[in-house]
């Protein structure tokens, strides 16, 4: 077990600050590949069952879960065979839908699904009753995947459209990409556009750097899935938590009332907050890239009404006023 | 850059030093011994001219830490030049200097109009770097104020091999008060320099340059790599991080940086290459600009047809950090566009757009019915 992810004791909902949201990741790495769709999904329950304890908010899966390097799939079977509505559930949707009801928490379910015609790499998320709140196309599948035969028998799957709205849960905005979208930054802006808090993201290869540089960018926190790891990503692009070899998984509390700051000149400031609000309130220093996050502690304490009585502006907010002075001032 | 002292305008240089946030190496008036000067084979590199291949160039870098801060521009100078000669003796074809390297923490004050340098005709401070350039026979990237049509800007000028001015770069974004007038700098203020400014060409390559809070935009930095900038040059009074990397990788060129916190050469996988620590304060690399990145996957499925043929006229490098392999030519006589068509290979940035194409053509296929 990954030390960052060990609890003294079972986490209570009760005892969590407001906006605490407990994210959970499941690596496939050890279990692919493999023979049948069900011996993958029996094998994926199995590796999911280890974050149950931790109460998670969410959990986060590889991507085409069902079908990623499994020899029944890639041998045998069709795209329609394989796919499943995206608003009937199939039966990979209906067994994940039955955890989430369980264990009362979200899942990322991803997989291909059918709609007016057509295939999509997709990644539907159920909500703690086991219905669908929301899905996501995958914006940039590879050439191969796209192009009919080529990859999937009997079809291709069609390029999610970049806008794609973010998903509104009861503890967060929550965004999702997949896979080989890592390699563009216009999904992942037009997630942060729609104001998502957390990203999910599902896929196959790890994509390590790219993941943190779309995190730091974009100011959200990454739970990434992959064929080849797991991990979650803080706002600034550290690492939160990353499975291995002893533990296939990660789960971990990630606070979503916390805010990126530039260092200058709003670090003047720093030492009177702390003064002020003691152990409710934690600064984070970034040295090398000047910046900061200041997250709240208190239940009753909220970082944007500190920042508004200290006059602080959130990154954002100070680069989007620089670029209005720097354009009225540029020749 | 904040440089001015009022009570309104608390310098960042002087908050650092009385800050228990402040960089303890940075406050110490003497710069570190060099253990590097006793012996500066302390790298990988050598510096056997004839061993260089036809597009590799040593690059050098002097960070600014335990030089600042500092009581006269004189005595900056001075110590600067001193640090830019323990790194020469390594012959480096560039060598990047610190923002403001004249005046960045430096105690005396003086108007932007006494220290402002002509563009095109070396100033006082600019011909002894120029002087130093030609000594070495490199490039010498001396960032200072100047002045162009009666404006001050925060630049970058780029000195050639015999220390004349080859190109300038005029700070993008820089921060309100060093715009505003008498906030961070005496007697005026800079003006931001236009988004859309060239790359230089140099005898190895084209060179771009950036400059300190540039580094919190994209513009400016795709903007070079459109123009084809082999190497960009960041001077900086902070040293940018994991922002720094980012850029090299999303754009494929290699960064050499200057700062006040350190020095780094990063690679165009975006991994660090190297950089500063607190017993040398210097760094040099030799790197090939006859290299490229390309796609990590299907391109390892390549790679032992690629052995077989070339050996070692080839290094390649998989990063595991990154989606990236790097692929550069290792003989003089081995072009590497030409090695990529024969195995059919694009380039990275080639492989996202070819790919993009197909994706945008069935996605419109949707959006139009």
């Amino acid at each position: 077990m990954n030390d960052q992810t060990l609890p003294n004791k079972t986490v209570r909902k009760a005892n969590r600050l407001p906006r605490e949201v407990w994210v959970a990741a499941i690596s496939l790495k050890g279990i692919w590949p493999v023979e049948t769709m069900e011996k993958r999904m029996k094998d994926i329950v199995e590796r999911m069952e280890n974050v149950f304890a931790f109460e998670p908010d969410i959990i986060c899966l590889p991507e085409m879960v069902n079908i990623s390097w499994v020899d029944e799939a890639e041998k045998s079977k069709t795209l329609s065979e394989v796919a499943e509505d995206i608003n009937t559930q199939g039966p990979t949707t209906r067994m994940l839908a039955d955890i989430a009801r369980k264990q009362h928490c979200y899942i990322t379910c991803p997989i291909v699904t059918k709609e007016n015609g057509r295939f999509y790499n997709s990644t539907i998320l159920l909500n703690r009753q086991g219905n669908k709140e929301g899905v996501f196309h995958k914006i940039h599948p590879t050439s191969t995947e796209i192009i009919p035969d080529s990859y999937f028998k009997g079809g291709g799957v069609t390029p999610g459209p970049v806008k794609q709205d973010v998903v509104k849960t009861d503890f967060g905005n929550v965004g999702m990409q997949i896979c080989y979208d890592a390699e563009w930054t216009d999904g992942w802006n037009s997630q942060k556009e729609g104001g998502a808090e957390i990203l999910c993201f599902s896929s196959q290869g790890p994509f390590l750097n790219t993941l943190r540089n779309h995190a730091w960018l974009n100011h959200y926190y990454i739970v990434s899935a992959t064929g080849e790891n797991a991990q979650i990503i803080d706002i600034t692009g550290d690492v939160i938590a990353l499975d291995g070899e002893f533990a296939r998984w990660v789960c971990a509390p990630v606070n979503l009332e916390k805010e990126l700051l530039h260092i200058w000149p709003n670090v003047k400031k720093f030492d009177a907050i702390q003064k002020k609000y003691g152990r409710k309130i934690y600064f984070k220093i970034y040295h090398p890239e000047n910046w900061a996050t200041l997250e709240s502690l208190d239940p009753d304490v909220k970082v944007k009404e500190i920042l508004k009585e200290y006059e602080i502006p959130t990154y954002d907010e100070q680069i989007r006023e620089a670029t209005g002075i720097q354009n009225k001032y540029r020749l | 850059m904040i440089l001015m002292n009022s009570e309104k305008n608390v310098s960042r240089r002087n908050f650092i030093k009385n800050s228990s946030l402040g960089l303890s190496a940075g406050v110490v008036g003497a710069a570190i011994p060099s253990i590097a000067t006793a012996n500066p084979h302390t790298g990988t590199d050598d510096v056997n001219e004839k061993k260089k291949l036809p597009r590799e160039i040593r690059v050098a870098s002097v960070d600014l830490v335990g030089l600042w801060p500092d009581t006269t521009r004189e005595s900056r100078i001075k110590r600067i030049l001193e640090r830019m000669e323990e790194v020469a003796q390594m012959k480096p074809d560039l060598l990047c200097l610190p923002e403001l390297f004249d005046t960045s923490w430096v105690e005396e004050e003086k108007p932007l109009s006494e220290l402002a340098e002509d563009e095109k005709i070396p100033g006082p401070v600019t011909s002894r770097i120029a002087a130093f350039a030609k000594k070495i026979n490199g490039y010498v990237v001396c960032p200072l104020f100047t002045k162009k049509d009666g404006n001050f800007y925060n630049s970058s000028l780029l000195l050639d091999r015999k220390g004349n001015i080859a190109g300038v770069y005029h700070k993008t974004h820089p921060v309100k008060t060093e715009i505003f007038p008498d906030q961070a700098f005496k007697g005026g203020g800079t003006v931001p320099g236009a988004i859309d400014q060239p790359v230089i060409e140099t005898d190895f390559g084209k060179v771009g340059m950036q400059i300190c809070f540039d580094a919190n935009w994209t513009d400016g930095w795709d903007n070079l790599k459109k123009k084809g900038a082999d190497i960009v040059l960041f001077s900086s009074q902070f040293p940018g991080g994991r922002m720094l990397n980012y850029y090299a990788l999303r754009n494929s060129y290699y960064i050499v940086s200057s700062t006040g916190g350190d020095a780094r050469v990063i690679d165009t996988s975006g991994n660090d290459l190297k950089t500063t620590t607190e017993f040398v304060r210097y760094v040099w690399a030799t790197i090939n600009l006859e290299k490229v990145n390309v796609s990590t996957w299907p391109t390892n499925q390549l790679l032992p047809k690629i052995f077989k043929k070339y050996g070692d006229r080839i290094g390649v490098k998989v990063w595991n950090t990154t989606d990236v392999i790097t692929i550069e030519s290792r003989d003089p006589d081995l072009i590497l566009s030409n090695v990529l068509k024969e195995f059919n290979i694009p380039t990275y940035a080639e492989d996202l757009r070819n790919e993009k194409v197909i994706q945008d053509k069935y996605r419109s296929a949707v959006a139009s019915k």
